[in-house]
């Protein structure tokens, strides 16, 4: 495992070397390093109590750490906040939606606290409610959106000061599929615009789909950090998986399964299950199921699985974050 | 930080504006406190008292029942900056360039609003009732002056209870937590004499109790009344705001959702 491999280079929008955060006797950051350059995005992937928060409450100006340092566009986070404010926009875990006030007034408002003049905070306050699809909605007290639109409005309000570098807390948390869909088109977008973005999230296949780079944390500790596809062929990518109604027939499919993933099945006995990593899932999807047939077997349940967050961390940790998911499945 | 005073005062007026736009879209907290006067003035004149038609007790009753209105009033507003924390507002705005003093000021606009509303409530039930200022226009004026000064005050009192609470609800007990023995456990609205020997010390200490007492004396025509209370009831609000001021400003700066 590489924890020392990114590059320090001059362009970097965020630079962290070395964060450190304590609460009692509780390490929330053990020395967190990053390098994140112009116009890139950097997904910060990692169950709850990683220290997503904490980095990026760090890098907000919010927190101060116990040690280590921090640049944004080469300002120093700690000892000049008021600058770096400047440069920043900032989502946190919680959408910062006032919902007394309509969507036009909470964008109004932030605009005129970036010192925007009164017309044009109100111009943009309504090219960005246009541009994240919220035009509709404009004049509605913000506590009658739904989640989506809440998620999308706190997410302008983090791009009305027009930042460089755009700091995000779980930007899809609690959000139904259409909607987080929506959040990554306005994300993608802005990444499109040379935006630079620090993306923390407990979801792998948002900074799969987001990232350049990813560093995966976990209680505050760097475990890895690369490329989506270099993280993902680390962790064996897709998986060929079968569920079959008893004991003979889940050995006969360990073999089927073998021949046709060239060995490396798992069989988990009791639940009558066998898994295997596949490079073309489809295909090799096609070929169970024909010798499947051709022996006479009928699965109970056959798919393919992308690898999740849990595969992560058990190949990584060589335990799994079970409590996350059962979180997870509480929250829906 | 460094923000110009200009600057400084265009984002509290800003903010000063949000607070206002909520609380007129959520009047609840400014029909509490238009009612609280008077139901006090209902329970202390008619149910307990009984004793109206005793002359000369609107004048004792009508100022006491004013400092409690504005003391119990300066807590209405303690559980939206609670909210405003548990929400994320105050995380964002705190990554803008904007000053805790702005911030804070602003949010308590409504609260000015809320007190003015309380004591012309209160004075006018009390004139009403039969009350009148004597004392012309200047003592009327101080008069309502110290009480605004004395309930805003206790509002900033009230907000740096606040940023320390973990949610809205905690907030608001714990602000009448405090609101409430200092409002009634004084001589607002009763003569310290006849309280037992361990709690009339305790009364008679009350910032209330001295800022009613001031009151009494500017509003009865006589110079020289209540002379005593004058310099403490001007100068507790101001060493409620002295105190309060900075450390609210000093918590928001920390404060973690």
């Amino acid at each position: 495992m590489r924890t020392r491999d990114y590059r320090v280079s001059m362009a970097a929008a965020i630079l962290a070397e070395g964060l450190v955060k304590r609460y009692g006797s509780v390490t929330a950051l053990a020395g967190l390093s990053l390098s994140v350059p112009e116009g890139e995005v950097l997904g910060l992937l990692g169950p709850d109590r990683a220290g997503k928060s904490t980095a990026v409450r760090i890098l907000a100006t919010l927190l101060r750490p116990d040690a280590g340092s921090c640049l944004i566009n080469g300002l120093d986070v700690l000892t000049q906040p008021a600058q770096v404010r400047a440069e920043i926009g900032v989502s946190g875990a919680r959408p910062a939606v006032d919902g007394f006030l309509t969507g036009f007034e909470n964008l109004e408002l932030l605009g005129r606290l970036h010192r925007l003049g009164r017309r044009r905070a109100r111009s943009r306050a309504e090219e960005l409610l246009e541009r994240l699809h919220l035009s509709e909605a404009a004049h509605r007290p913000a506590s009658t959106y739904p989640p989506g639109m809440r998620r999308r409005l706190d997410l302008a309000g983090a791009l009305v000061g027009t930042p460089s570098v755009v700091l995000l807390d779980e930007p899809t948390a609690g959000l139904d599929q259409r909607s987080r869909l929506g959040i990554w088109d306005v994300i993608g977008e802005r990444v499109r615009d040379g935006t630079t973005l620090l993306l923390a999230t407990r979801q792998l296949d948002e900074a799969d789909e987001l990232a350049d780079q990813i560093v995966v944390l976990d209680h505050g500790r760097t475990l890895a950090r690369g490329t989506p596809e270099q993280l993902t062929r680390h962790i064996g990518g897709e998986r060929l998986q079968v569920v079959l109604g008893n004991r003979a027939e889940t050995q006969v499919a360990e073999d089927l399964l073998n021949r046709v993933c060239g060995g490396q099945a798992v069989v988990e006995l009791e639940q009558h299950l066998v898994h295997a990593p596949v490079t073309s899932g489809a295909q090799a999807l096609v070929e169970l199921v024909r010798r499947l047939d051709a022996a006479g077997i009928e699965p109970v349940d056959i798919g393919i699985h992308r690898a999740s967050l849990d595969d992560v961390f058990r190949k990584l940790t060589g335990q799994a974050v079970t409590p996350t998911q059962a979180e997870e499945e509480a929250r829906r | 930080m460094t923000i110009g005073a200009g600057a400084g005062l265009r984002d509290a007026s800003e903010l000063a504006r949000r607070s206002l736009l909520r609380t007129r879209r959520a009047p609840r907290t400014l029909v509490l406190a238009a009612l609280l006067p008077l139901l006090l003035l209902l329970v202390f004149g008619y149910v307990l008292g009984g004793s109206v038609a005793v002359p000369g007790y609107l004048d004792f009753l009508v100022p006491g029942v004013l400092v409690q209105a504005v003391t119990l009033t300066a807590g209405l507003g303690a559980a939206n900056v609670a909210v405003d924390v548990r929400r994320g507002m105050v995380d964002r705005f705190r990554t803008l360039p904007v000053g805790s003093a702005a911030v804070l000021t602003g949010a308590t606009a409504a609260d000015l609003v809320r007190l003015a509303v309380t004591v012309t409530a209160g004075a006018a039930a009390g004139v009403i009732a039969g009350w009148r200022v004597d004392g012309g226009p200047a003592a009327a004026a101080a008069g309502f002056g110290l009480l605004l000064l004395s309930g805003y005050a206790l509002t900033w009192a009230s907000l740096l209870l606040a940023l320390h609470a973990r949610n809205p609800g905690t907030a608001r007990r714990m602000v009448y937590a405090c609101l409430i023995p200092l409002a009634f456990v004084s001589g607002a609205v009763a003569p310290t004499d006849p309280m037992p020997w361990w709690l009339r010390p305790l009364a008679e200490a009350n910032p209330v109790t001295l800022t009613a007492a001031a009151l009494r004396g500017l509003w009865s025509g006589a110079p020289g009344t209540g002379l005593s209370a004058y310099p403490l009831a001007l100068l507790w609000p101001l060493a409620v705001l002295l105190l309060a001021v900075p450390l609210a400003r000093r918590r928001y700066r920390r404060t973690v959702p």
